[in-house]
């Protein structure tokens, strides 16, 4: 009788059927674009319809958007989910779209937001949108993907140049990164031009407020410096290197900051005259683009400066090794070194180029 | 009587199991980036602690036998029984707040707190021999589960997370090894209403030491992973850094998975902290029945207290938060007091 009783109660409490909801019943957000505007934020949703589609129901019907604003945060995304028919569940957002003006206006109200909210995975990416509106970019129609925040996530993804979401830009650690408030924050962007999405440059933040972009160049030096690069190309003249591999490290000693790179180039073109039958061409072209590398480097450092951004992190690295002797900005004021080294170690097929 | 694997098995997991939720957050807001130097201050000091046990312990064959004894058996008997009291109260504590907050946010914390109490009570039902047994069986599981953890979060360990060492942070790991110390000795005291097994010195601190060891590296995993800032502002900064990890790649998601060891942590403590009050009942109550309506509605009533006064205001959990180690220390030292005393008053005695 005891084990009969015993085994009535867990019904009710174990088989995990107590708060349980069908997915035809949920709402699930893959995606979020925020905006700030005349102080009030707005907020849309992408939501993925798990219902399943009829045959003569079109393809983009997977998705839909649902759009509300608030004077905070919370109301804003309140008011969203309050228009939504179903359980909204945002476990699943893989990115948050900032509109251009919510970056300028401050990000930490809404990254707070984010955080506490214990619904939300920390592990989405922030993207800025770039010269267009976040909410248009979740309203393109792009073909064979329904889901705007899948489409651009492949697009970030796929992209054979550099590795532009790591562990270290997911939402948490950003969070993290402007909490500290030793360094700033950099985040990727998208640009939307005649109906076609495309990947932008890098936009820097000075504490939680977004101050400008890097050009294509500095950003791809931004990520052979801190990130991780598959194809960062470098020209001079006829000869363009790829550069696959790279090892990088920013680090504080004798009281300087030592910026060191050990990358490894592709050759994809050769100038007319070169050829590869004696490995002097590789150590003139590894020389050069070093050269390249590092004057492109010096800049971005000095950009950082001239801008008000330490968003190469030099004060963390300083605060690290000379905890005591930190203050703020004291990245202005420290001598650097360069330790830059590319070695062109890969020729590709040919030996020498057509004359 | 258990066996001496059972019993060091049991010691892992006591050792582990007040960690969870007010443990490894309370150390990480004091000692920041170097929450594992003050693991491994804490062992040493749990070390020295756990020694003066096995020198309390030893010669002694059932200490509930000695509880009978005078008002220091009585005061000894008392303790313990807050003691376990208060285990099972932090545990249903840190469970409920954990799964409401992750695992099962539409769940009401009395249904989690229930069915915590089911387990308890059916564990106990079968008696310290049967959850010893599944103690020792959920041991390989638990290590296997911590290794995958373990070398999961090497690959994405920063290893700068480390640095500055010990910088502004002196007095707060002085602090939190007094309170890694009080969390992973605390639950051991429980072992006294077991039956004597007997234990040589090594084989007495094996249980403990690898205990502590499994948590002094997952402090080290967690600064590792997540870095000073995050670990010190998130609630449950053991839980968030699971989430991060990811396994060869693809296998990812895997935080409810991992989370089970701190599961087994709790239920082995739970199981621990009602065999000890059941245990400590009966010695004190002779009628049967009323002893076990008495050890029902102490549980209920604990279970009522962890979910409706402290787990249910803020205010509440906050002093737990603040004063856990307080009281734990307080009820170490107050506990080794009392042995010491029977056990002198035992030796004058036969002498």
């Amino acid at each position: 009788m005891k084990k009969i009783i015993f085994l009535i109660i867990s019904l009710f409490f174990f088989t995990g059927c107590y708060d349980y909801n069908e997915l035809n019943d949920l709402a699930i957000v893959s995606g979020m674009a925020v905006s700030y505007e005349e102080e009030k934020y707005e907020t849309t949703f992408e939501i993925i319809i798990a219902k399943k589609s009829s045959s003569n129901e079109q393809e983009d019907s997977k998705a839909m958007l649902v759009s509300s604003s608030g004077k905070t945060p919370a109301e804003a995304i309140n008011n969203t989910i309050g228009k939504v028919d179903k359980t909204v569940i945002f476990s699943h957002v893989q990115m948050v779209l900032l509109d251009e003006n919510i970056a300028k206006h401050g990000i930490s109200d809404f990254s707070n937001y984010l955080f506490r909210e214990i619904h939300i995975r920390n592990n989405f990416n922030y993207v800025l949108a770039k010269d267009c509106k976040a909410k248009e970019i979740l309203q393109t129609k792009i073909k064979n993907e329904p889901v705007v925040t899948n489409a651009l996530l492949d697009m970030f993804n796929n992209q054979n140049n550099v590795e532009m979401f790591d562990l270290q830009s997911e939402f948490d650690y950003l969070y993290a990164t402007m909490k500290d408030g030793k360094e700033d924050i950099v985040l990727p962007s998208i640009t939307l031009k005649n109906e076609k999405l495309g990947i932008g440059t890098l936009g820097y933040f000075k504490k939680d407020k977004l101050k400008g972009y890097l050009s294509k160049n500095e950003s791809q030096t931004f990520f052979l410096l801190i990130g991780s690069v598959e194809n960062a190309l470098y020209t001079k003249e006829n000869t363009a290197i790829s550069i696959y591999k790279n090892d990088a490290s920013i680090k504080a000693k004798n009281n300087k900051i030592y910026i060191s790179l050990d990358a490894q180039g592709l050759i994809k073109t050769l100038e007319e005259k070169d050829s590869l039958r004696t490995a002097n061409t590789n150590k003139k072209v590894s020389k050069e683009i070093t050269k390249v590398v590092k004057k492109d480097i010096k800049n971005l450092v000095k950009k950082s400066m001239e801008v008000d951004s330490d968003f190469l992190g030099i004060q963390t690295a300083y605060y690290r090794k000379y905890p005591d002797k930190y203050k703020k900005n004291i990245y202005k004021t420290l001598d650097y070194e360069y330790n830059i080294s590319v070695e062109v170690n890969r020729n590709g097929q040919a030996f020498e180029v057509m004359k | 009587m258990i066996t001496k694997r059972q019993y060091k098995t049991i010691q892992f997991f006591l050792t582990r199991s007040l960690f969870l939720g007010l443990g490894v957050s309370n150390i990480f807001n004091l000692s920041k980036n170097d929450a594992w130097i003050s693991g491994i201050l804490g062992t040493i000091l749990g070390i020295i602690i756990m020694s003066l046990l096995y020198y309390l312990k030893k010669n002694i064959p059932s200490h509930l036998e000695l509880f009978n004894k005078g008002i220091i058996g009585f005061i000894a008997k008392t303790l313990l029984f807050l003691l376990a009291t208060y285990c099972i109260h932090d545990t249903i504590i840190a469970l409920t707040t954990m799964m409401t907050s992750f695992l099962l946010p539409l769940t009401p914390p009395i249904v989690i707190a229930i069915v915590c109490l089911i387990v308890i009570l059916y564990g106990n039902l079968k008696g310290v021999k049967v959850f010893a047994k599944v103690a020792e069986i959920l041991l390989p599981i638990s290590l296997f589960i911590f290794l995958i953890k373990l070398i999961a979060s090497l690959a994405i360990t920063d290893y700068n997370n480390f640095l500055p060492i010990l910088y502004n942070t002196k007095m707060g790991v002085l602090k939190s090894s007094l309170i890694f110390a009080a969390l992973s000795v605390a639950p051991n005291f429980l072992l006294f209403s077991v039956d004597k097994v007997k234990l040589n010195y090594k084989e007495f601190l094996s249980g403990y030491i690898l205990g502590s060891l499994t948590i002094i590296l997952t402090l080290l995993s967690v600064t590792g992973t997540l870095g000073a800032t995050l670990s010190r502002i998130l609630r449950f900064p053991e839980y968030m850094a699971l989430k991060k990890l990811r396994i060869f790649n693809f296998v990812e998601n895997i935080e409810n998975i991992l989370t089970f060891t701190w599961l087994f942590d709790s239920a082995i403590l739970s199981f621990m902290g009602a065999y000890c009050i059941k245990k400590i009942l009966q010695n004190t109550i002779k009628n049967k029945k009323v002893s076990k309506v008495f050890y029902l509605g102490w549980l209920t009533l604990i279970m009522v207290i962890a979910v409706y006064i402290f787990g249910k205001y803020y205010s509440n959990t906050l002093v737990l938060y603040k004063y856990n180690a307080f009281i734990l220390g307080g009820f170490i030292i107050l506990l080794i007091l009392s042995f010491l005393l029977l056990k002198l008053r035992k030796s004058t005695n036969s002498s």
